[in-house]
């Protein structure tokens, strides 16, 4: 026989923190986009195509080599339940690591006296990226992601820029690096519903003397 | 004439070929600027690259092969991939098979000595 008789229809915290932190990142780019604007800056340095849990092969990169904007994929990796400090029956503390994968692209390309390499046009590209997700996620604005009480903190582990395998030589360049994001906060799960056997309502008052007196209020037979 | 000379101009016949082989015109070009109509055989692939993430991105891979004794014939010395910004790169322009012009920088070469092959690896290139 069952006992959870509700219906879990609602999202986890590790979802919410998921699609918070893409919530963040694409408000915030979009308002730089904005700032720059308004400081003549080239905007397109403030573009960034975030991405929430994808896997599909990315060709993003080929086909209209103009593009350059980084991809940021943001996804849920894993996370472990800290034992100390959570509750057999409600609340669990949680630490869920996710990652935010940045791609750069670039291609070489002629300059007056020389040429731009696009190897390290891409490199430079990936970590421009970096530097916007770090910004924005380490931010004191968002110590919390937006999500108090539910969020207890939020820690980039590690970043990680990865380099171009050599046996794999590409007409475009591409490269990846990884941010490792850390948030603690809190999973709970259905708990068992009690019927209200009787409404009493309390008021607790201290009087001048020190003594403290209540007011109740509930029927009786 | 050797049984390795012989070799090689086989190779010649069937990468230059473009009448009756797979032979295609490929544009050298010089960081001086000099440039010269070779035929050579052409590749453009699709590949499928993993930056370290996990995440499959679906790459392109171009490449060129030309006899040796052609572009000597032509230039003082076989192109490079130029790593030093400072000086214009060797570039290459060729069509797709589809008639799909694109300029390509010369990112490395692999000169094959035994049978005179220069096989370049290329990527995306813009001019000024």
């Amino acid at each position: 026989m069952a006992l959870i008789n509700q219906l879990i229809d609602k999202q986890d915290s590790f979802e919410i923190v998921r699609d918070q932190i893409s919530a963040i990142l694409k408000t915030e780019m979009v308002n730089q986009e904005a700032l720059a604007l308004t400081a003549g800056k080239d905007v397109n340095l403030w573009k960034l195509t975030i991405l929430e849990e994808r896997s599909d092969n990315f060709e993003q990169f080929i086909g209209n080599p103009d593009i350059f904007n980084p991809i940021i994929n943001v996804s849920f990796d894993n996370s472990s339940i800290t034992e100390r400090s959570s509750g057999i029956v409600k609340e669990q503390t949680t630490i869920g690591i996710y990652n935010i994968d940045c791609y750069g692209y670039s291609r070489s390309r002629e300059t007056v006296t020389g040429h731009e390499a696009g190897d390290r046009l891409a490199s430079l590209e990936v970590q421009r990226s970096i530097r916007l997700v770090r910004n924005i996620l380490m931010s004191g604005v968002y110590s919390y992601l937006g999500l108090r009480g539910l969020v207890g903190r939020r820690w980039i582990d590690s970043i990680v820029k990865f380099t171009r395998q050599l046996d794999s030589p590409q007409t475009q360049e591409v490269i990846g690096s990884r941010i490792n994001l850390s948030v603690q906060f809190i999973e709970d799960s259905p708990q068992t519903l009690f019927d209200n056997l009787e409404l009493i309502s309390v008021q607790v008052e201290r009087a001048l003397d020190g003594e403290v007196l209540i007011n109740a209020d509930y029927d009786f037979s | 004439m050797s049984f390795r000379d012989d070799v090689e101009k086989d190779i010649q016949s069937v990468l230059e070929d473009d009448v009756s082989g797979f032979g295609n015109s490929i544009t050298l070009i010089d960081p001086n600027g000099v440039s010269h109509d070779f035929k050579g055989y052409s590749a453009d692939i699709a590949q499928t690259i993993d930056p370290d993430t996990g995440q499959a991105v679906i790459g392109r891979w171009n490449s060129v092969a030309l006899m040796m004794s052609s572009v000597l014939s032509v230039f003082p010395s076989l192109p490079i991939g130029v790593m030093d910004e400072n000086i214009k790169p060797w570039t290459l322009i060729f069509n797709s098979i589809n008639g799909v012009t694109t300029k390509y920088k010369v990112m490395s070469t692999q000169p094959d000595r035994t049978v005179g092959v220069i096989t370049i690896t290329c990527s995306f290139y813009k001019d000024l």
